[in-house]
Formats: C-alpha cells, sequence, structure tokens
C-alpha cells in the first residue's frame, strides 16, 4: 500500500473516531475544564476539595493524557473536531478555487502558542478573586456546550457567541487554530509529564535531505524530536508517522504498518472513561 | 542538559508537587474544620450547662418559696379552730327562726350580724342583740343570754354555734 493511501485510511479514521466521540460525548472538554475552574474557586473560598464530577472527569482525562499523550486532543474533543471539520471545508474550498488564505509565519506562530498559557491564567486568577461568574457569558465553550446539546445559547451569552464565531473564523484560516493558540485545556495538558513511550521520536540519520513531510502534515506543526520543550504540543493525530517515506518516525510501541488498531485501541479505551466518568450521553 | 527525557522529568516533579500542596491544603482545611465544629460544640455544650444551671438555681428558689409558703398556710389553718370565711347559721328564737352572719378573720370572729329575726318581737330582738358583743368579746358562742329576752338570745346563741360549726376547720 504506498504511503499516500495509507495517509488518507489514517485521516478517514481519524474523523470517523471524531464524529463518534461529538456524538456521543461532546461535553468532555467542559467537564474536564470546569474541573480546572472548582479547584480554585474551592480554593479562593477556603474549601475543600471534594470528588465532584468535574474533578473526577478532570483528573480521568489527565490520567489517560499522561499515559497516551494528548489523544484527547487529536481524537475526541469536539472542539478539536469541530475545527478540524472547519479545516477540511476551508482545504477543499482553497483547492477548487486555486487561492491560499496567507500562513501566519512560524516565528509569529511559536508566540502566539504562548497565549493559551495567559488564557488559563486569567480564568486561574478570576476564579482565584471569586469573580469568575462574572465573566460566564463571556465563555465560547459555554456557548458551544449549549449548541452540542442542541439549544440556543440565549442573550447572556452574546459575548460568548461572538468570541465563538471569531474562533471559527480562525478555525478556518489555519488548521487547530484554537488548540494551538488558545485553548487553557491544552495548556492544561501540556503541562502534564506525559510518559515518554507515547512521545514521537524521529531517526534524523535516515531523513531525506530537505524532505519535510512530517512537519507539513503535522496540524499542529511541531518539529517532531520526542522529548522537547514543544512535545506538549503533540495532539497525538500519528500523521507524521503515516506521512514519513522512510518511516523514520514512530512512539515507544514500535508496530510496523498498524498503527491504525493502536489508535482505535486507544480510542475505545478513552470512551470507555468517558462512560464511567459519566460523560457519554 | 541533564540527559533523556528532561521535560518529562521536570514535569512529572512540577505535578507531584502540585499534587502534594493540593493535599496538604484538603488535609489542613479538614483538621481545621473538625477543630471549629468541636469547638461550637463544646461552645453550645456550656450554654447548655449554664443554661442548666440557671433553671436548677431558678427551681430551687422557687421550691423553697412554696414550701415556706406551704408551711405557713399549714400553720395558719392548724392554729386555728374557725377558717376565715363567712357563715350563716339558724337558730330558734322566741317566735320562730333566726339567722345569723358569722364573719371570721384570721381565726377571729370580727363580725356577727342578725339577718333574719324571725317572727320574734323587735322588742325582745333589740335586748337579745347585746348577746352577740358578748359573743365577739368572748370569742364563742357559749356566753350568758340576756336576762329578759332569754328565748331570743338562745336562738341567736344557737344560730351562732350551728355557723361556727360550719367553720370549724376539719
Amino acid at each position: 500500500m504506498d504511503r499516500k493511501k495509507r495517509l488518507k485510511i489514517q485521516k478517514g479514521v481519524r474523523i470517523a473516531i471524531q464524529i463518534v466521540f461529538l456524538l456521543l460525548a461532546p461535553a468532555v472538554f467542559t467537564s474536564a475544564f470546569a474541573g480546572v475552574k472548582y479547584i480554585f474557586t474551592q480554593l479562593a473560598s477556603a474549601q475543600m476539595l471534594e470528588w465532584s464530577a468535574f474533578l473526577k472527569a478532570l483528573l480521568g482525562i489527565c490520567l489517560f493524557t499522561i499515559i497516551f499523550g494528548r489523544f484527547f486532543c487529536g481524537y475526541a474533543c469536539a472542539f478539536g473536531t469541530l475545527g478540524d471539520l472547519l479545516y477540511m471545508f476551508s482545504a477543499f474550498v482553497q483547492k477548487k478555487t486555486k487561492k491560499k488564505l496567507p500562513k501566519i509565519p512560524e516565528k509569529a506562530g511559536s508566540y502566539f502558542r504562548k497565549i493559551k498559557y495567559l488564557i488559563l491564567a486569567g480564568v486561574v486568577v478570576t476564579c482565584l478573586l471569586g469573580v469568575y461568574d462574572k465573566f460566564r457569558g463571556s465563555s465560547p465553550w459555554d456557548v458551544f456546550s449549549r449548541l452540542t446539546s442542541l439549544q440556543l445559547p440565549g442573550r447572556a451569552y452574546l459575548v460568548g457567541s461572538i468570541i465563538l464565531l471569531l474562533i471559527m473564523v480562525g478555525m478556518i484560516w489555519e488548521e487547530r487554530f484554537f488548540c494551538k493558540y488558545l485553548c487553557p485545556m491544552g495548556a492544561v495538558f501540556s503541562l502534564l509529564p506525559i510518559l515518554p513511550v507515547s512521545l514521537y521520536c524521529r531517526d534524523r540519520e535516515s531523513c531525506i535531505n530537505g524532505c519535510s513531510a512530517c512537519k507539513r502534515q503535522c496540524p499542529v506543526s511541531l518539529d517532531i524530536d520526542g522529548d522537547t520543550k514543544d512535545s506538549g504540543e503533540c495532539i497525538q493525530c500519528n500523521q507524521c508517522l503515516t506521512a514519513c517515506p522512510k518511516e523514520n518516525i514512530h512512539t515507544g510501541i514500535k508496530i510496523k504498518g498498524n498503527e491504525i488498531w493502536l489508535i482505535i485501541g486507544k480510542a475505545v479505551v478513552l470512551l470507555d472513561i468517558c462512560y464511567l466518568l459519566q460523560l457519554t450521553r | 542538559m541533564l540527559g533523556k527525557n528532561t521535560h518529562f522529568k521536570i514535569k512529572i516533579i512540577n505535578l507531584i508537587m502540585i499534587a502534594a500542596i493540593l493535599y496538604i491544603y484538603n488535609i489542613n482545611l479538614d483538621l481545621w474544620e473538625t477543630k471549629e465544629s468541636l469547638q461550637a460544640e463544646q461552645k453550645m455544650a456550656e450554654l447548655a450547662t449554664e443554661k442548666l444551671t440557671e433553671l436548677e438555681t431558678g427551681l430551687d428558689s422557687m421550691l423553697a418559696e412554696y414550701t415556706t409558703q406551704n408551711q405557713e398556710t399549714e400553720e395558719a389553718l392548724e392554729t386555728y379552730l374557725w377558717q376565715d370565711g363567712t357563715y350563716e347559721g339558724t337558730g330558734t328564737g322566741f317566735a320562730g327562726e333566726l339567722t345569723v352572719s358569722v364573719t371570721i378573720e384570721k381565726g377571729t370572729i370580727t363580725d356577727i350580724q342578725l339577718v333574719d329575726s324571725g317572727n320574734d318581737d323587735a322588742a325582745y330582738v333589740d335586748m337579745a342583740v347585746g348577746v352577740i358583743d358578748k359573743m365577739l368579746a368572748a370569742q364563742t358562742w357559749e356566753v350568758d343570754a340576756v336576762s329578759g329576752a332569754t328565748f331570743s338570745s338562745n336562738g341567736i346563741k344557737d344560730a351562732v354555734a350551728e355557723a361556727l360549726s360550719l367553720a370549724e376547720n376539719p
């Protein structure tokens, strides 16, 4: 099977799994992030941390991420799926009209990536000061959750709806725009110690001169090289591995040609965890 | 830096520290809350014992008061032959029944009133009422009748005797 075909199958399987999670468990992101907010609101009011559903969701997904990496981001997050679907549509239109949207330069991109940590810090600080409730209407995630449960957001969420629309524009412009630059949950995940066995490594010695297939395929524009300062950005989509013409890229588990089954296995495990955490519909 | 997987090592140390801090925070809050609730319970117990001792002293003084009052009344009831009040009695005079009203206050006869003089002659009755003053002075019904109005006097005496017998302490 040639590389291009394998890549097509891999992408097909990925979008299929993403749609399954979108239909069965679209609220996982919101619940896990609510766990983050819960911790800091409890700290602010000097109350104990109890086993709330949100805290359990956060810890469950974080534990999965520590073991398997940000597989959740790449395959299960409803927001990520929304972005991927919008970008698929955008790429298709760009290809047909032969008009390409301007790309954000790499240097600028590497700075923009830090914004999500600022957003995380902002949310944490508003929780610690006990004023988070005042900003509730400006949360684009709450707006999105209401839409996934087939409800309209309502007048209180006007600011949030506008922000969501702007984010969707960004998602059309660049692949994984929200995930790379704005996602506070992604910021939390990227700070977790991901087991090195789940990181993607590259045998640089056998790389073809001038080839950048892995980097071009990467939705978050990562320089794949195992445990680096940016390896927390990797969303475990597996496209780099499939795209490499020399099959140089691998994780700690080296199976040749059957990576699809490993991916499906991880998706099943994650779906089970979501079911146990009562995050499925 | 320090070899392979340095970022992983840094991140895992960070995570352990954060988890430890949150865990210690939780334990401390738990201890603090239990201490607070124990203190609150102690305070309530103290207030309760205070209230109880208050009630106890109150009841004790009430009891003492009632006992003395009781004693006084008993003493009063014991020494007096007659109970305080107003009593009526009838007796037979010369021509018919006479009715008297006797008032007892603090065990003494304070007043004797001829309520009904029956059919007796007014002149005899006027003389017979002299016996009333004698009874008041002697504090008994057994006094000498007024001579010349013996039957009327005896009638009055009998009536007072009946009234006094009603007033007697059981």
